[in-house]
Order: C-alpha cells, then structure tokens, then sequence
C-alpha cells in the first residue's frame, strides 16, 4: 500500500512537469515573439481582473504598510543601535546579535514559552481530542449545548480572563485556595512560586484553547467516513481499539496542525502572561515576546529588540520546520 | 504618581477628552487652543484652576485628554518617533521624565523656570535638568512618612513614639505581631516592585548610580543597610505578602491586618478616597524611623512634572497654562485640597491650610507632617533616564533574595552586575 501511494504521487507531480516541458522547443526557437505575447497577456489579464484587483488592494495596501515595511525596517534596524528619536541611529553592525547571544534574559524567556508549552500541551491535545469524540457520538443528547459551552472560554477576551484567572489564583483571597481549604488542602501559591505560575498560565491557556482544538477535532472526526468504525467493530475491535488505531492515525494531520499552531502561540504569548503575572515572579513567566517589548518600548533600544525578534522568528521557524520534516517522514 | 500609574493599567477602561474653554475678549497675546495629556485624578486637579486660568487669558482654550500614565508615556514616546501627534503640555511621572529629557522629546524651559528655580523643592530638578538645560516644570512631591494604625499600636500596648530608628522598628513590629496577630506592613516576596527598597535608598541620600553615571549598588554601604532591612523584616515573617496595588493589599490594609504604611504623601489621598474610606479616625502619621548614622527621617517617592513637548505648535500658550496652575501658590493650593497632591513650590507650605486638623488622621495636622518632611528629603536622584530598566533588573535580584534563592550581598552584586552590562555604565 506504501509503494502504491508513493507511485500515485509520483505520477500525480510528474504529469504537469511534463506539460510544462513540451512547449519549451517551440519557445526556444522563438523567444522574442513569447516574451512579447506573455508581457501582453499578463497585462491584458491584469486589465481584465481589474474590479477583482480594486477589491483586493486595500488589504495588500495595509499589508505592505503594517507587515512588509515593518519587517524589511526590522532587518535594517537590527544592525542599528536607536533610541526611537529620527535621525539618531547608529550603526553597528552585528553588535545586537552578538549581545543577543549571552543575554540570559532573552534566553530564560524561550524556556519560560518551552516549560509553559511542556506543561499544557500534551494534556490539552489529549482532552480535546477526547471531548471531540465524546462530542461526536450520537447517544450524546444537548449536543450543541456541550459543544458551545467547551467552545465559550475561547471566544472571552484574554484580557478580562486574564483578570479573573488573577483573583481565582490569589493565594489568601483567591477562590481556588478557598475551595482547596474545604478539602483540605494546604493554600498553593499559584502566582508567587516560579514552578506554581508556569502551571497557572498553562491552565489559563488550557481554560482557553481546549474548546477550540475540540472544535477543529470535531470537524475532522465528521470527515472520517462511519463505515471505518463499522467495519473495526465488525471485525472485533472496542471503542477504546477505535479510537487508537482508526480515529488518532487519521487525524494525524490535523494533530500535527494544531500542535504547530500551539508552539507558534506560546512562545508567542503576550497577553496572558502580562496580565496574569506580569511575567513574574523571577522573570519565571517571561515570554520572549515580553522581552522584546520590554526592549523596545519600556527601555528604549528598538535595534536591539529588532535583533531579539528576528533570532526569535528563526527559531521558531526552525522550531516548525523540523516538526513538519519530523512528521513527514512519519507518513512515508 | 507611580500608584495612579499602576491603577490605570488595571483599570481598564480610558476615557475621552472633555473640553473647557472659555473666549472672551482678546485681553493678551497669548491666544490659541492647547492640548493637555494627562490621567484622571490630575486632570480633577488641573481643572480646578482652570476658571480662573480663563478670566486670566480668555483667548487660550484647554483641551483635555486622559490617557492612563502608560499611554501617556507611549503616546509621547510614539510622537517624537513619528514627528507629530503630541499634545502641548503632558503629565510626566518623575520615574519618567529623565528618559523623555534625554530624548529629547521636550522643549527647554530653562529660562522660564529660572524666577522657580530656588521656590521649588531643590531635588525635583535632578530628573528634569540635563547638563544644565531644564525640560519641565515640577509639580508636586512625594514626601515620605509612616502612616500607622492607631487600633494596632493601642491593642498592642506600643507607644508610636518610641519608633525613632529602623530597629525600633523592627522590636516594634515583633511586639505587634505577636500581641495582636498583625504584620508591620505589607510587602510583597516575589512579587516585590522595588520601590521601598529605593525609599530607603533615597532615605540614605543615595540613588542606584552616583552623580558620575557609576552603579553604586554593590560599593555604597547604605545599599546593604536598605536591602538588610528588608532581609530582616522578611526572616522573622513580619510582612504581609501581597503585591503592591492588587485587591489583596488594598484589603489587608482597610482591614486593619497591617500596623505601619511607610509610604508618600499621596498614600494619604488614596486612603481617604478610595482604598479604606471607612477608617476615618483609625489612623495616624509620624515621621520615617531613620538608620543610625542618617539624620533624615523622610524620603521621596514618585512626584510628577509638566512639560512641554518640542512639537507643539503652541509653546507660549502652553507655558503660561504651565506656570499658571504650578507657579502660583493659589492654584498650588487649590489642586492640593482637591486631590492631595503635595505641591512642589515651597512658598505654600506656610499657608494655614497647613495648620488644619484631619479627621481622617483622629484631628492630627497631616499636612504639617509632610511640609516638615519635604525640609529635609535628600537630594539623591533615584529616577534615572535608564531607571524603567534598571527597576526592572533590580527587582528580579530583590524576588530572588525574598524567596530565599540569594543572600543580600548576592542580590546587590548580580543587580550591579546585570544593570552595568545592559546600560553601559561603570
């Protein structure tokens, strides 16, 4: 089945590379007359598209001014030392980076985004997916019920949850230490241990993002045709068999996607852990997000934050890429 | 300013500008509309000058729009980046100000704060001055005392008065803690902003850095005795651990939990108002215990100054606007009353407003205990034009020894350490 797939792909991305090549002899013979007539028709094209166009620029607009032209200054100002003032830029060269390597800071925030992500990823993954199949059966009654109240946290404002989260989590007036008291549980010091703030903004993010990756399982499960599940069951297997070895293996891909997404998002974070912890205590809870922010607008060195970010966009980039090389090979 | 800095932030809706103005006829030069940047208990003060700023230049209109201190700071910071969009006078923290002088992002006032010069408390000028050109115009100060609770101490059986030194203190709260439950006061263990470490700091006439730029943290004796303090009142457990401005410490100071508030001026103002208004009568203020070897029994914490940005189009308007409702003792005063916000300008304090009892304080004259304090604030400059950053690098090493990760000496020596390496000082 491996080799009839692989030749199936192979054919698939062979027959257009084919296509491609057999006018090349006749273009070679005529090269002037081609260009012409390709300068003509993408011009006609564009003429033609050009309603389609007008509705599009806006967006491509601001995208040129908000994203590419940020990006393209960030490049330049990573290699410039500037206080934000015009005109007063420096140049240094690879300074930044070099700085960059040996700030402890900048540093402890990538693993503060590692530990937070360790300690709710792997659990939140599990439990959406497993609420997506509980979800997903059709005994279930109130369907759209359950799945609307797992969903509601996502759509509430990081902001006002981050609040919430912060007077549930204190540790003499918080609600959580509250109820643990009547079980009999010594108070947690949620946000005033290194360890015990990691895991309050895990759980922030697990209250957060679990309904959400319950949604997108949901729909994958609804694509996986119910004539799989009937014949395993015909053949023996229980639903717990089901579930590892017909339902995980096919959602693979959409697994592979929201853990991207994830790794992506948290060493992302800003809001949460502003809010919730200020990133403390002992810079515990720092992201790197926050320290560039902090360098930039707080202490005023935009090349230096300039150069965090780009390290930090190359790590993750490569963060990314080695999950999906990783995840790859896994299929073939 | 720094408490109002921290509750805008929580607080999160923002307001918009309300506009006041009044145009009669033309009776001076000075004419136009200027635009005041500003957070919202100021901005009560401000305007309470604001009819008779009017009768005295009827062709100047004042718009006003409130910002939280942190937008403040960003929009400013944001204008003199982008070369337009800044307002014609602003609020500036004092914990602010050195960076945005440094910018350059603020017209020299040198000249016109020359007659105030000697009329304003000496050390405000440190953040607003570099290399002799003045940038903005102080406001008020941030005298330090020690508000205290007069149910504790009196359940206690301890005399106020016997608390002269820093290890009176210290007995003091050990007594306290064990007669009647409380903490000496509230201070926070991982979550410590810094800021009595620098009140004691600048008790002792010392800031981070000397007047050379050179951190002194781990050189200067007195940043040890300020930080030993610390570790004292955190060993015998005779704090409350709550982070500064956050529900919890709000709560355990209305409640009586916490015996002492060795805190600025404006503490006072937000007691009264909004933090424990139902304690009216509970509470008293004398002056700061000292160390031995330093005479000042006060210190100073936050304050505010207005300035003039370089992009305004109206400098004139905007400093006669300035000068107004900061240089005159009537305005002075009239803020103070509103909001307490303890004037810079030195000529008020012999007014008899000084001399009035405080109910909220069991009939005490507070005002006369800050009006002496002020006398005797050292001159040190705490608020550098790096100090965001350099609070910043403190308190991580302040977390570390309050959780018992490093000792005094450690914590001195890594924040010194970690402040020269990313501010390029000595």
């Amino acid at each position: 089945m491996l080799s009839f797939q692989h030749g199936l792909n192979s054919s698939e991305s062979e027959t257009p590379l084919r296509n491609l090549e057999k006018p090349q002899p006749v273009a070679m013979s005529n090269d002037s007359t081609r260009l012409g007539l390709r300068q003509v028709s993408l011009g006609h094209r564009l003429w033609r598209g050009r309603w389609g166009l007008l509705f599009v620029a806006p967006f491509f607009l601001l995208f040129a001014v908000f994203s590419i032209y940020p990006i393209l200054f960030s490049i330049w100002l990573s290699f410039h030392e500037w206080n934000g003032v015009p005109g007063r830029e420096l140049a240094v060269g690879f300074e930044n980076f070099r700085f960059a390597l040996r700030d402890g800071l900048f540093w402890e925030s990538m693993t503060n985004a590692a530990l937070i992500f360790v300690l709710h990823l792997p659990l939140m993954l599990f439990l959406s997916l497993v609420l997506a199949v509980l979800l997903n059966q059709h005994f279930l009654k109130l369907q759209g019920l359950w799945r609307a109240l797992i969903f509601l946290p996502h759509l509430t404002s990081m902001v006002a949850a981050g609040f919430t989260f912060r007077l549930i989590l204190e540790k003499d007036s918080g609600f959580a230490n509250a109820a643990l008291g009547v079980l009999g549980i010594s108070p947690i010091p949620w946000l005033d241990d290194v360890w015990w703030a990691r895991i309050s903004v895990a759980l922030l993010l697990f209250w957060a993002w679990t309904g959400y990756q319950m949604v997108i399982f949901l729909s994958a499960l609804q694509t996986i045709p119910p004539e799989l599940n009937e014949a395993a069951m015909m053949d023996g297997a229980n639903r717990i068999q089901i579930f590892w070895h017909i339902t995980i293996p096919l959602l693979k891909p959409v697994i592979i996607f929201c853990f991207t997404v994830s790794v992506i998002g948290t060493f992302a974070l800003y809001t949460e852990t502003t809010i919730l912890t200020g990133g403390g205590p002992i810079h515990a809870t720092s992201t790197p997000t926050m320290e560039i922010f902090a360098n930039a607008f707080l202490n005023l060195k935009y090349g230096y934050a300039a150069a965090l970010s780009y390290i930090y966009f190359l790590i993750v980039v490569a963060a990314t890429l080695i999950q999906l090389r990783f995840t790859n090979r896994g299929d073939s | 300013m720094k408490p109002i800095h921290k509750l805008a932030a929580v607080a999160l809706p923002i307001g918009l500008a309300a506009i006041i103005g009044v145009a009669t006829q033309a009776q001076s030069g000075v004419k136009g509309e200027i635009t005041i940047w500003a957070w919202g208990d100021p901005i009560k003060a401000l305007k309470t000058v604001d009819d008779s700023f009017s009768k005295a230049f009827p062709n100047v209109t004042l718009k006003y729009v409130q910002k939280s201190p942190n937008d403040v700071n960003q929009g400013l910071k944001l204008a003199i980046s982008a070369g337009s969009g800044a307002p014609d006078v602003l609020l500036i923290a004092d914990s602010d100000l050195a960076q945005f002088v440094s910018l350059g992002g603020l017209t020299d006032v040198t000249t016109q704060t020359k007659p105030y010069l000697k009329r304003m408390n000496a050390y405000k000028w440190n953040a607003a001055t570099l290399k002799g050109r003045v940038y903005s115009m102080p406001w008020d100060s941030g005298p330090v005392a020690m508000y205290y609770r007069r149910d504790v101490f009196q359940k206690a059986g301890v005399d106020i008065n016997s608390i002269k030194t820093w290890d009176d203190y210290l007995k003091a709260a050990q007594i306290i803690k064990s007669k009647t439950g409380a903490k000496m006061l509230p201070l926070s263990k991982a979550r410590n902003d810094s800021r009595f470490f620098e009140t004691l700091l600048w008790q002792q006439g010392i800031g981070y850095t000397n007047k050379d730029g050179a951190v002194i943290l781990d050189k200067d004796a007195r940043a040890k005795v300020a930080l030993d303090l610390l570790v004292k009142l955190f060993k015998d457990d005779l704090t409350a651990d709550f982070e500064s401005w956050t529900d919890p410490w709000y709560k355990t100071i209305a409640e009586g939990e916490i015996a002492t508030l060795p805190m600025a001026s404006w503490m006072g103002g937000f007691l009264k108002s909004w933090i424990a208004p139902k304690t009216v009568g509970q509470w008293g203020i004398v002056p700061l215990p000292t160390f031995s070897g330093s005479r000042a029994r006060t210190s100073n914490d936050g304050g505010s100054h207005l300035a003039i940005p370089e992009l305004s189009k109206n400098k004139e308007a905007a400093w006669a606007y300035i000068e107004y409702h900061l240089g005159r003792n009537e305005s002075q005063l009239t803020m103070y009353k509103a909001t307490d916000i303890f004037p810079s300008l030195e000529s008020t304090y012999k007014d008899p407003m000084f001399n009035e009892p405080d109910a909220f304080f069991a009939g005490q004259k507070s005002r006369q205990i800050f009006a002496e304090a002020i006398k005797t604030v050292p001159n040190a400059t705490v608020y550098t034009a790096d100090y965001p950053e350099i609070n910043g690098l403190m308190t991580l090493e302040l977390q570390k020894m309050a959780t018992g990760k490093q000792s005094a000496a450690d914590a001195l020596k890594n924040a010194a350490n970690a402040i020269r390496e990313r501010t390029r000082r000595k």
